[in-house]
């Protein structure tokens, strides 16, 4: 039995002594740790936040674990992570500045270390609440410029990420492992085989956020502060992360602004093109958003395995196999014309 | 039955109003989970319900389209080989109101809420207790 997600006490003990471990081994013997928060939510990664206290200084930090390591997982290395936010970075894109990685001397493994971005990322809150209006009337200008520059960076720097089996083909990446998962899905064979009879003229291969969607943007007022979850970036086509961020289920209820429940489609892929200089075929993204299903489909059903399978059991884990039928119903209702 | 009252749909109705109850007092982590708790119970309410009917259904269902009587774990998974092989392609329409069907009686037992009107009526709202 792995661990259980429901966080125990003794659980929580470990590592906020690791990480005091960690921070002495980096910030000297004084170094305190303080006001540490276990957060709730994160598919993927254990997410803990907290002060690291030196000198006069003290600094709010994001400590971020694996917690799904099965063969199967979808998900980049932690270090491989860590080493893709340094590169883009650098490059300017918003993301929360990393600090360090945790390495074999330290007793939590697996794990790495970012500064903390204020903001809000939960989508009910970003889609509805009135404080976020000008936020909300920004949003597609500022995600399609945010994707154009992402998708400029030279994928020379990020080759370490060209060997993982979503960069070499997702389609296939996705049917092996719902395989090994085995349970049948005959809705998402459909899904399969539709993608497979439909497949795209092969595009440019750019580097992809692979997660880029609402709930893993951190927002403020303004707009967009930082763009969080990045194990799922790999290479791929510039429309995937367009037909992803569009899918139907992370609208959550705004079903008529497409571009993740804020806005609509043209504006974002005009200012995809202005930066990018590239046109935006709504065809090639209409492909990757049934291929966004399966994808969805995908991790709800890993979600399921890990709790049947007892690597980490919880109520969100169990519920996320069920949740699989709501994906296959959108999927079906977006192949048949129903939805758009 | 063997048991004495309450009934199994009375007892989970019992326990998930218990939950909904404290939900709101809790926080954070614990809240979300209770939430998730009383969503599962409602899964297993509406399957307790619903599940015979459905089951007959899809038995009857795979057998006419397959041509097979089996159990339907089998017949799921004959049918996801098939669909995989190509050789019905041939029938992609029908095999899209079969799935259609198939997943619409999946989601009315995890949220019947999520369906459009146009499959929502068949089903009394409300909880089986």
């Amino acid at each position: 039995m792995g661990v259980k997600e429901s966080a125990t006490s003794n659980l929580r003990e470990t590592i906020v002594a690791g990480l005091h471990h960690a921070i002495v081994r980096r910030y000297g013997e004084a170094a305190t740790v303080d006001n540490v928060v276990f957060t709730t939510l994160g598919g993927s990664n254990r997410t803990v936040l907290f002060d690291v206290v030196h000198g006069a200084t003290r600094q709010r930090l994001v400590f971020r674990q694996e917690t799904y390591s099965l063969p199967s997982s979808p998900f980049i290395a932690p270090a491989m992570q860590f080493r893709l936010l340094k590169i883009v970075h650098r490059a300017g894109i918003p993301v929360p500045e990393p600090i360090f990685e945790l390495d074999a001397q330290d007793e939590l493994e697996r794990a790495y270390v970012v500064a903390f971005v204020d903001g809000e990322t939960l989508p009910r809150r970003l889609l509805d609440a009135p404080a976020y209006g000008r936020a909300r009337e920004r949003f597609c200008a500022q995600a399609g410029e945010l994707l154009a520059r992402l998708h400029a960076i030279d994928v020379g720097e990020v080759g370490f990420l060209a060997g993982t089996p979503d960069s070499r083909d997702p389609l296939a990446a996705i049917v092996a492992r719902l395989d090994a998962w085995g349970e049948p899905h005959p809705a998402l064979e459909l899904a399969m085989r539709w993608l497979e009879r439909h497949r795209p003229a092969s595009a440019p291969r750019r580097l992809l956020h692979g997660d880029f969607r609402t709930g893993n943007m951190l927002m403020d007022q303004d707009g967009i502060r930082a763009v969080l979850d990045w194990e799922c970036a790999h290479l791929g086509a510039p429309a995937e992360e367009m037909g992803w961020l569009c899918l139907r289920s992370f609208r959550f209820g705004h079903y008529d602004r497409p571009v993740g429940g804020f806005g609509q489609r043209a504006a974002f892929y005009s200012a995809y093109a202005a930066v990018s200089g590239r046109q935006v075929d709504p065809d090639e993204v209409y492909w990757w958003e049934v291929f966004g299903f399966l994808r969805w489909a995908q991790y709800n059903i890993m979600q399921m395995h890990g709790h049947v399978s007892g690597e980490r059991r919880s109520t969100a884990f169990a519920a996320c196999g069920r949740n699989t039928a709501l994906i296959e119903y959108d999927l079906l209702m977006t192949l048949l014309g129903h939805y758009t | 039955m063997s048991q004495d009252l309450p009934t199994l749909p009375d007892l989970l109705h019992t326990v998930r109003e218990f939950v909904d109850e404290i939900a709101p007092q809790l926080d954070g982590r614990d809240r979300y989970h209770a939430l998730c708790a009383s969503y599962l119970l409602g899964i297993v309410q509406r399957e307790l319900a619903l599940g015979p009917r459905i089951d007959a259904e899809e038995r009857s269902m795979l057998a006419h389209f397959i041509g097979m009587d089996s159990d339907l774990e089998h017949g799921y998974a004959t049918l996801a080989r098939a669909i995989r092989s190509g050789s019905l392609d041939e029938r992609w329409d029908s095999l899209m109101t079969l799935l259609l069907r198939h997943v619409v009686n999946k989601v009315r037992v995890t949220k019947p809420d999520h369906l459009h009107p146009m499959h929502r009526a068949e089903d009394a709202p409300g909880d089986a207790a």
